[in-house]
């Protein structure tokens, strides 16, 4: 039986948001806005405050997997050398840029200008990704190296992190007045720092920590959806605005005490991430009255903000401090802290094929977060986009063995 | 397999000979050394780290470089679909106890799975000494470059603190001249081969490279020597009808499984660009400058890696310039499964030799050995080069 899962209404103005940017986006040239492709990661603020309009290419890559495009792209970009084991956002991403004028993808993104990438925890593979992006289409890249502090960093290292990752900023804030012929704004980028901040405050509150209640409110469904104007807007009063009504339409929910999944019986954690089966996963883990309350993505990819009078030194601080930058142990911690605060039942942990720093990561945090709460775990294999690499049969059978575990669990 | 004529050969046989024991006995001979000096060994994690540090500690650094024996343990910490074989194979050793002899263990951060694994191995190993050293992704900026001798210095007081001695800049002078010693030998070794190919077998020429990365440099430097005045006076043999290689890749370990289809084919490697290798002894550093400094700027003026983000276009150009300097017929790359710092330069290097007209063939290794279906296609590639 196909359930329905309840949306939230701001899902209908998300979708309007992005109709309009990605319009101003294909403006661009016609109204003389530059457009610069960043990573994840990347504080993307400094280009806000310099009129550029930002795109993000993991999210693009995850929007061809929605439209079921991704794997043609995937496809195209093996067959110019890049191998299958590489990740699929990567292959979706160049195969579509090398597909030009031709693309398949849906949004169609316009040419960058700049191409700006942040290398949190290490992912190797986003710099050379962007490599190539910009020989394609012969741009420069901007790098920033932000290191990663092991279990083994003291202070030191974190102190001498943090000043190598202002200094570069610093490098990119002089690139930039170059390369825009302009004097740097930083009035502006306050301003965007602050729109950003309050943001993200509005959706910790009003979404993140809202799936606390039981039953929850919202799914991690919609923990992902909504993580798109954080992405692209946080620059903008829009996505203040955005949260806020969001934030007042969940506590509502909890007001109502109506949870995201029809008689929620067990509370679920996703340790990983799959963008393209996001909907289905959370369809089936409702049939079993499960819900899928928190996971582990939406932290590693928001920027905590602070403050804003040193703008430089507050961007290289959310950039180290990121929950991605961190060793294993933290990892652990961090995952043990949520099953225990959003009283988890079970934790569902994909192996993302070709996603090295996410899931390297899976198998002993989810061993040792097992010995430290009880919390058992069931861990399948599959890739953020690409289909030729995700079973849906498989991955059912092996969920609804799952649910029969905590089934189980419950009757003893 | 040797490509000279018997009776000519006997002595240089017995010094190849302890290359190839050095290499087949992987960590017992060290084991043994061990306990006989009393010294302590740190393994260094491939590639990039600057082993000279260790040395003039008084320590001997040796490359881990995996076994073929059974993974049975590592993928239950690392997923074999995530992690190459090279990773998976020293955490085996580190989980198996082969490692327990190490007294200390140094990670590069050079590929994704690094930063974690060293993780990994924290939490279930015990050596006195753990390090990660977090280089720059890229060498762009000043900040970046002044990064690895930040990171070059932090290495030498973690090595000092345990030690509790400090490493004076002239035993690490000492140290540095060891190596590029080693190195300059190794590379007359590879200059010999370019002049009188087919003089020794690509497998051979892997043993020697392989012995030095698990002895001390000293010792390697002896051997070298004596196996080089052997060979400096042996005839040239005739190489006009053999196919003559370049042979890329294979970072972080050894691609004997390829280099004796190569030898059988009866094929000869004029240069290579393999990590066990060329790659590893190629750059000098300079003597008479600070020793970091000096071990930072051979990092960052090295020959093109990919693990330190040059532009992929620069090794494209560094490898096809080899083919055209050296004539070579053609090339093989032999890539890692899961490399994906190889794989994501590969479709840059590909691009370069198709435009100029360079043959090339990429082969993918996983473990040890090379599948039939790769073999019959090193065997094609060859002959199709032999009839051109």
């Amino acid at each position: 039986m196909e359930i329905k899962l309840p949306r939230l209404k701001a899902q209908t103005i998300q979708r309007q948001l992005f109709i309009d940017y990605w319009q101003e986006l294909h403006n661009a040239k016609e109204s003389e806005k530059k457009v610069a492709w960043v990573s994840g990661m990347s504080p993307s603020e400094l280009l806000s405050a310099m009129d550029f309009l930002i795109i993000y290419p993991m999210n693009h890559s995850a929007t061809c997997g929605a439209a079921g495009v991704a794997t043609v792209l995937c496809e195209i970009s093996e067959q110019n050398g890049y191998s299958p084991d590489l990740c699929g956002y990567q292959r979706c991403d160049i195969g579509s840029a090398l597909m030009g004028e031709q693309t398949l993808s849906p949004v169609r993104p316009p040419r960058p200008d700049l191409m700006l990438v942040t290398s949190n925890q290490q992912c190797h593979q986003i710099f050379k990704w962007f490599e190539n992006i910009s020989r394609i289409y012969d741009v420069p890249l901007i790098m920033v190296d932000v290191p990663f502090l092991d279990d083994t960093a003291t202070k030191d290292d974190e102190l001498s992190a943090l000043k190598y990752v202002k200094e570069q900023l610093q490098e990119f804030i002089y690139f930039l007045e170059g390369f825009t012929k302009r004097r740097y704004n930083y009035d502006r980028l306050q301003e965007c720092m602050a729109y950003a901040s309050a943001a993200y405050d509005l959706w910790y509150e009003g979404l993140f920590n809202a799936a606390k209640n039981i039953p929850s409110p919202i799914s991690t469904f919609d923990l992902f959806i909504h993580l798109g104007p954080m992405l692209y807007l946080r620059s903008r009063p829009e996505a203040v605005d955005y949260y806020r009504n969001l934030k007042d339409e969940v506590l509502e929910r909890v007001a109502n005490g109506q949870g995201a999944v029809p008689d929620e019986k067990f509370r679920l954690f996703l340790n990983g991430m799959n963008w393209m089966k996001i909907p289905s996963l959370a369809k089936l883990c409702a049939s079993y009255n499960a819900c899928m309350v928190t996971g582990i993505y939406p932290l590693l990819f928001t920027l905590k903000g602070g403050d804003i009078s040193r703008p430089v030194e507050t961007m290289a601080k959310s950039a180290i401090n990121s929950l991605l930058n961190r060793g294993l142990q933290t990892r652990i911690n961090a995952v043990e802290n949520l099953v225990r605060d959003f009283a988890i039942d079970g934790i569902i942990a994909p192996t993302i094929r070709g996603c090295k720093p996410i899931s390297s990561f899976q198998l002993e945090t989810m061993r040792e977060v097992e010995r430290l709460t009880g919390v058992p775990n069931l861990e399948f294999e599959t890739c953020m986009v690409d289909t030729r690499y995700h079973s849906d049969a498989q991955v059912e059978v092996r969920i609804q063995a799952f649910m029969e575990l905590l089934e189980n669990r419950v009757k003893k | 397999m040797h490509l000279i004529v018997p009776g000519e050969k006997l002595f240089m046989e017995e010094t190849l000979k302890r290359f190839i024991a050095a290499k087949q006995s992987l960590y017992d001979n060290l084991k043994q050394w061990k306990k006989a000096s009393g010294k302590k060994i740190v393994g260094c994690h491939p590639m990039d780290i600057p082993e000279e540090i260790v040395h003039a500690a008084g320590m001997l650094p040796i490359t881990l470089m995996g076994f073929d024996g059974a993974i049975t343990h590592a993928t239950r910490s690392l997923q074999p679909t995530i992690a190459c074989n090279i990773l998976l194979e020293n955490l085996e050793m580190c989980l198996n106890g082969t490692l327990d002899f190490l007294d200390g263990v140094i990670f590069a951060d050079v590929c994704d799975t690094i930063p974690i694994l060293s993780d990994i191995w924290l939490r279930h190993s015990h050596h006195v000494l753990h390090h990660l050293m977090v280089m720059p992704k890229h060498l762009n900026s000043p900040s970046s470059r002044r990064r690895v001798s930040e990171q070059f210095l932090r290495l030498k007081a973690a090595i000092e603190k345990q030690n509790n001695k400090k490493i004076s800049d002239r035993a690490l002078k000492h140290s540095i001249g060891v190596y590029n010693q080693n190195r300059r030998l190794l590379k007359r070794l590879y200059d010999l081969r370019l002049c009188k190919p087919g003089l020794l077998s690509a497998s051979d020429v892997s043993a020697v490279v392989t012995a030095g990365m698990l002895m001390r440099k000293e010792d390697h430097n002896q051997l070298v020597e004596q196996l080089l005045l052997e060979l400096e006076n042996l005839p040239v043999p005739t190489s006009d009808m053999h196919v003559k290689l370049i042979v890329s890749g294979s970072l972080c370990g050894h691609c004997d499984s390829v280099l004796s289809v190569i030898d059988a084919q009866g094929a000869y490697i004029l240069e290579d660009d393999l990590y066990i290798g060329s790659r590893y002894f190629t750059s000098l550093t300079n003597e008479d400058i600070d020793p970091i400094e000096a071990l930072a700027q051979r990092y960052v003026d090295d020959i093109p890696s990919p693990t330190k983000f040059f532009d992929a276009n620069a090794w494209a150009n560094y490898i096809s310039n080899m083919v055209i300097r050296d004539k070579a017929d053609g090339i093989i790359i032999v890539m890692r499964k899961l490399c994906e710092i190889h794989a994501d330069d590969f479709p840059c290097i590909q691009n370069k030799l198709n435009n100029g007209g360079i043959p090339c063939l990429m082969i993918e290794i996983e473990r040890a050995g090379v599948s039939e279906q790769d073999k019959t296609r090193i065997q094609a590639f060859i002959d199709m080069l032999g009839v051109q």
